[in-house]
Order: C-alpha cells, then sequence, then structure tokens
C-alpha cells in the first residue's frame, strides 16, 4: 500500500450508520405513502437505533465520528468559509452543523412517530398509549411537518456534495462508501475506536429500542 | 368531549345549517377515533380495563347507529367548509349505505363481545371493527397525506 496518499477518514460503523439512515428514510417515506403501517414502523425501530448509535459513538467512536471533535463555533466557520483553515479530515467547521441539523431531524422525527396516532385510533407509534388522541393527532401533524423539513435539509446536503464535487473537486461521496480518501496535502488519518466499543453501543442501541417499543 | 359525542349521537343534527352539520359530525368522528384509540391502548396495558372498553364500545357503537343523519345532501365540500367527505357519498349513495350498514353490524358485534368482557375475543374483534371504519373511509374520505 502506498503510505503516501490513503488516509482514513470514516470507519466502519460510521459508513453503515449513514447509508442505513439513507436507506431507512427511503423506505420509511414508501411504506408510509403506501399505508404499510407495520412495515413504517418497524423502520422506525430500525431508524431508532441506528441514532442511537450514533450518539454513542459520537462520544466514544472514532475521531471523526465525535462530535466534540467536528461541533465548532461561529469564528472556526468564519475561518474555514475565508479559505484560511488548514485542511483537515472530517466534517468541516460549516458541514458539522448540516450534520448536526440533520441528526436533531432525524431523532425529532423518530421521536414523533412514536407518540403518532392516525385519524381513525388504528393504527398508532409503540407509546402513543401515553398520550390523549389529541396530542397523539398533534404529533402526527408535526411529523408531517419535520418530513418536510428532512427532505430540505436532504435537498441541501446533496446540493453541498454536489458543490463540493463540481466547484471544488472534491469527492466527499467516495470516502464516505470506501472510508478513505487521497490526501493532497499532509493530513492525519482519523483514529479509530477498537471494534468492541462498536458492539458495545451496537448492543446497548437494541436493547433501548426492545426496552422502548415493546 | 365524549359526553358531547354521546348526545350528539342520540339525536339529529341534520336539521342544522351544513357547516353546522359538518362540525359536528367530524367532532364525533373524531371523538370516535379517541374510542378506538382508548380500546387499543386498554388491550396493550397488559390488564385492559373491561368498564373502559366497554364506554368506548358504545361510543363507537352509537356513532355507527347516528351515522345515518349526518351526510344530508349539501353537506360536501359544496357547503364551504373543509371536509374530506368525497362527492362519492352522495354518487354512490347505494355504496355509502352498505359500507354504514357494515359498520352498524360490526360496531353492534364488538359491543356485545365487549359487554361480554371476554378480553380475548375483545382483542380479536378489533381488527374487523377497524376494517370496517377504513373500509367505508377508503373510498369515501379524502386520503390524509
Amino acid at each position: 500500500m502506498q503510505t503516501d496518499s490513503r488516509i482514513r477518514v470514516w470507519d466502519v460503523p460510521t459508513r453503515i450508520v449513514h447509508w442505513s439512515l439513507l436507506g431507512l428514510f427511503a423506505f420509511s417515506w414508501w411504506s408510509a405513502e403506501t399505508h404499510q403501517m407495520d412495515y413504517h414502523r418497524y423502520s422506525g425501530y430500525a431508524l431508532l437505533g441506528l441514532l442511537l448509535f450514533r450518539l454513542y459513538w459520537g462520544v466514544f467512536g472514532s475521531s471523526t465520528a465525535r462530535f466534540a471533535q467536528f461541533i465548532k463555533g461561529p469564528s472556526a466557520i468564519a475561518v474555514y468559509l475565508r479559505g484560511n483553515q488548514t485542511k483537515t479530515i472530517g466534517h468541516n467547521p460549516l458541514g458539522a452543523w448540516s450534520v448536526v441539523v440533520l441528526l436533531g431531524l432525524l431523532i425529532a422525527q423518530v421521536t414523533l412517530g412514536l407518540f403518532t396516532v392516525d385519524v381513525d385510533g388504528l393504527e398508532s407509534g409503540p407509546l402513543s398509549n401515553l398520550v390523549s388522541f389529541e396530542t397523539g393527532r398533534a404529533c402526527a401533524k408535526v411529523h408531517e411537518l419535520v418530513f418536510n423539513l428532512l427532505l430540505a435539509m436532504i435537498a441541501l446536503h446533496v446540493a453541498a456534495i454536489l458543490f463540493y464535487r463540481i466547484v471544488k473537486r472534491d469527492n466527499l461521496v467516495g470516502p464516505m462508501i470506501v472510508g478513505w480518501k487521497t490526501a493532497t496535502t499532509s493530513m492525519e488519518s482519523a483514529k479509530l475506536a477498537s471494534w468492541w466499543r462498536a458492539v458495545v453501543g451496537a448492543m446497548l442501541a437494541v436493547a433501548a429500542v426492545w426496552w422502548i417499543t415493546k | 368531549m365524549m359526553a358531547a359525542a354521546i348526545a350528539f349521537a342520540g339525536g339529529a343534527i341534520a336539521a342544522g345549517a351544513p357547516a353546522d352539520t359538518i362540525k359536528a359530525r367530524q367532532q364525533a368522528l373524531k371523538d370516535t377515533g379517541a374510542a378506538f384509540k382508548t380500546i387499543r391502548d386498554q388491550m396493550k396495558s397488559g390488564s385492559p380495563d373491561a368498564a373502559a372498553i366497554k364506554t368506548a364500545a358504545q361510543t363507537i357503537k352509537k356513532t355507527s347507529v347516528a351515522m345515518v343523519d349526518w351526510f344530508p345532501k349539501g353537506t360536501g365540500t359544496e357547503a364551504g367548509v373543509k371536509t374530506a367527505a368525497k362527492p362519492e357519498i352522495w354518487s354512490d349513495a347505494a355504496g355509502f349505505e352498505t359500507a354504514r350498514k357494515n359498520f352498524v353490524e360490526q360496531a353492534d358485534k364488538f359491543a356485545a363481545l365487549a359487554d361480554a368482557g371476554d378480553m380475548a375475543a375483545v382483542g380479536g374483534g378489533i381488527r374487523p371493527l377497524g376494517m370496517a371504519c377504513g373500509g367505508c373511509h377508503d373510498k369515501f374520505r379524502v386520503k390524509e397525506d
């Protein structure tokens, strides 16, 4: 292997979570539109597990997955936008906030879904028994709103990726698939978290989903 | 709200202005949805409250019986109020009537199950009752996105 060029950017768990979120978001959309509410519920449970894992991984995961590593204040964003920043791998200071917003909206969406009730009181999320019919209906309406916000954010996300690809000649999709990129300047690889940490996180996420939806 | 639905279910509202008729039936149907949720929540709880299920089943039954008066001509979209009632209610009056009668029948059966208090039977009765609701909604109500 050429030691001079390939650097690790995203670890396996982060990549699996990323593409699974996309796939399940699409599946949730389809199952809602076609009124297959059993599928829609299971898809939501899987998303819940992935999001819980991602929160855990944001604290205990590899360096580029950690919130403390990539969430930065307005001054760092300003420096980045002026192009003065030394090149680093992982989320850039501005893109980091789109990640935060996307994850936040997804968490809000899944949480609302847990309490949502349909207009007939026939189909509902697993925690809807904790709220009144009116509250469950209100959740359904906000669930619809947040879905539209998510579509808008995903469009922005894709537009940003295209901008980097076309204008800045930086392929962001490749590293999210294979995990590494070719370094142009001296950049350090991400520090990978050990596999057992991922296993622990996955088990915690599954246990939490089981407990919430039982 | 439950009381309002029951009072409403017992009386005739068709004589009022179309907008009032629409609003009254919407409220009653919302209360019916809430009653259905009560039944499902109770069944899910592991120790269902038979009395609560019985009351909810009565609400649904009253809706099914009273509904015959809830869709007089002129209470569709032409009334100028927001309503999910499709024109098919009047253009396919026979189909609507069949769906309505099916609801009356299923709601009556379910109320009998709730009265008998056998929770396993009540649990089994939820789906047929839900399908009676859905059978009408699929054809005669505007789909909610």
